[in-house]
């Protein structure tokens, strides 16, 4: 999610934001992209997460349990477009209260590239759209299951997404709240192990993990979904516009894989971003 | 935010699959369809499984209790005649063991231990290695699940190797129920200068009852100190698993005599899974056959097959050990 609206007179300028004179007409905010510079910041996501798998290569049941997010990213404002290099990793603890032994250690990785054109404003309203390329690896550990202890997914994807952002004054100040919404048009799933054991006997006659060979010939397709709201609040200066960002992703996921066997994952997160500005 | 996050909670259900209940149907058809998709010895042993199905899922009622459920399930699995097939609750664990119970014992610790290693034995990790007289060593190791690391078997061999003459070594790997196939590989890799084909394992890639893929298997020399000796391996039934394994390993090179019973078996690398009402099933999900074909699921034939005979045991002898003594001499 890529904030729009900015806080008002950090740049030492105003825009008034009328929207066809009913009693917002009082609000103002500044844009970020109606500034000719091009700007880059430093982003810090940090969250915590509910999260809830189901993976029939492991079973028929869901495990749900909480995680946690950290991600970095450079994030480019332009006067035209937005564009972000993100790369973030997570870590989740599953279980099923019914059966102790059945933790799962969810352990993902990715990068994701981000382009959004800016479109035409309207009122307090500020739209963006484009699209995002993500890739993701996603590990998960289950020790109970011995020979069948890992899972692996590599995902690819393209995306498109829109961005709203919209500024509201109340109580005599402004907040700025911010949307995003992202889905997949193109996705691919390469999945390990190839059917159900992760383990076997290996050429040399030792135990081995499944090669990397099966893993690439059987792919699959994925489906995608990311849904975020946050609220955004300036705390720099004149000098230096950093602001932070609090809100609540939702993220779903589907992989179709080889012989039916589907994986949903859906998280659930609070996410505290950070923006510092380096140029 | 909240709003969101309501929502989002309640209409997700709408993209996902249901979960599977834990009811005592559902969760004896998950039973039987994990088998049914993963075990892979349903040819080799002429197992119809679907006729297994009309024969049990008959008798599964919505008021049974979970220790009649399990016994059901335990029941079912039982005709897979399999040592890798277990079904495991906080009650109980379901098993096959007739692969030894039907067998003679053929190892008794307490005989080794009191008339050939006599407290006079070193332990090199998780070997009791002990000399038994001139130019003939003897090794004892209990489970393929105790680690045993290079400078171990660097141990090991270099003993052999400055022992001068020409030294033999009795590998005894009778009552091993398995453990780690790494350990066995490392081990075979001791015994042999070149690179030799020892079978060929297929995996279960696909829900079909014949849809594998294979991989050859070779034993390649260990880059460091090698015994080229003869060896003599010791088997009973209750070699299991790993040590099935091993024994294929060791059997196919030349220096080596396996002497004893056949092993127990369980060439199939097990698969689990989590089922609903908190069990856990684990199956054999893969094969192993040797360089003539012959699948290692029921056992590695040894060369010399040898039973202790009751005359022995009441003298406190061993024949397999002796017949291995012979042998080496």
């Amino acid at each position: 999610m890529l904030p729009e609206v900015f806080a008002g007179q950090i740049f030492g300028r105003e825009d008034c934001l009328h929207s066809g004179g009913d009693d917002r007409g009082h609000l103002r905010a500044t844009y970020l992209s109606d500034l000719p510079d091009k700007l880059t910041f430093l982003k810090i996501d940090q969250g915590f997460s509910k999260g809830l798998l189901f993976d029939q290569k492991m079973s028929n049941l869901y495990y749900g349990g909480p995680g946690g997010v950290l991600s970095f990213a450079l994030h480019r404002r332009a006067p035209s477009h937005i564009s972000e290099w993100h790369f973030a990793r997570a870590t989740f603890q599953y279980s099923r209260p019914e059966h102790e032994n059945s933790l799962v250690y969810n352990f993902a990785g990715g990068a994701r590239y981000v382009h959004l054109r800016r479109l035409e404003p309207r009122g307090p309203f500020r739209f963006y759209a484009g699209g995002q390329a993500d890739l993701t690896g996603d590990f998960r550990i289950i020790p109970a299951m011995g020979n069948s202890f890992l899972f692996a997914n590599a995902l690819g994807s393209l995306q498109p997404r829109v961005d709203v952002s919209y500024a509201l004054l109340l109580f005599d100040r402004e907040w700025h709240f911010d949307y995003s919404l992202a889905a997949s048009l193109i996705g691919y799933n390469l999945g390990f192990p190839e059917y159900g054991t992760s383990y076997r006997i290996g050429e040399d006659g030792g135990s081995t993990l499944q090669n990397m060979e099966s893993f690439l010939t059987h792919p699959g397709n994925t489906a995608q979904i990311s849904s975020s709201v946050f609220y955004r609040h300036s705390f720099g200066n004149e000098y230096n516009p950093n602001w932070f960002r609090i809100g609540y992703n939702w993220e779903y996921l589907r992989l179709d894989g080889n012989h039916e066997l589907r994986l949903y994952n859906v998280r659930h997160q609070v996410v505290l971003e950070l923006y510092f500005l380096l140029n | 935010m909240v709003l969101m996050a309501i929502l989002f909670s309640s209409c997700e259900k709408i993209f996902m699959e249901d979960q599977a209940g834990d009811d005592p149907a559902t969760v004896f058809d998950e039973v039987w369809t994990f088998a049914d998709r993963h075990y892979s010895f349903f040819e080799e042993k002429g197992v119809d499984w679907d006729a297994i199905y009309e024969e049990y899922h008959t008798k599964v009622r919505p008021d049974m209790g979970q220790v009649e459920l399990f016994d059901l399930c335990a029941a079912m699995l039982y005709e897979l005649r399999d040592g890798h097939v277990n079904l495991l609750s906080s009650f109980d664990r379901s098993r096959y063991w007739e692969w030894f119970l039907e067998s003679p014992e053929n190892f008794y610790y307490s005989i080794v231990q009191r008339h050939y290693m006599k407290d006079r034995q070193r332990y090199i990790g998780p070997l009791q290695f002990v000399r038994l007289e001139e130019d003939i060593y003897y090794v004892y190791y209990s489970s393929f699940a105790n680690a045993i690391s290079e400078s171990n078997l660097n141990m090991l061999i270099n003993t052999l190797n400055s022992a001068g003459g020409r030294p033999g070594l009795i590998f005894d790997v009778r009552n091993n129920g398995g453990g780690s196939p790494d350990n066995a590989r490392d081990i075979a890799a001791r015994f042999t200068g070149e690179q030799r084909f020892a079978g060929t394992n297929y995996i279960k890639n696909g829900p079909g009852h014949e849809d594998f893929i294979a991989e050859e298997v070779y034993i390649n020399p260990h880059e460091g100190p090698r015994f080229d000796g003869d060896v003599v391996v010791l088997t009973n039934r209750r070699s299991y698993s790993a040590t099935t394994y091993f024994a294929q390993y060791m059997k196919i090179l030349p220096n080596v005599t396996l002497v004893g019973d056949t092993t127990g078996g369980g060439g199939g690398i097990p698969a689990f899974r989590d089922l609903p009402n908190g069990w856990m099933l684990r199956l054999s999900s893969s094969r192993f056959l040797d360089p003539d074909g012959n699948s290692i699921e029921s056992g590695v034939k040894p060369h010399v097959s040898l039973d202790l005979s009751p005359e022995s045991l009441r003298e406190g002898r061993d024949d397999i050990i002796e017949k291995a003594i012979e042998i080496l001499r």
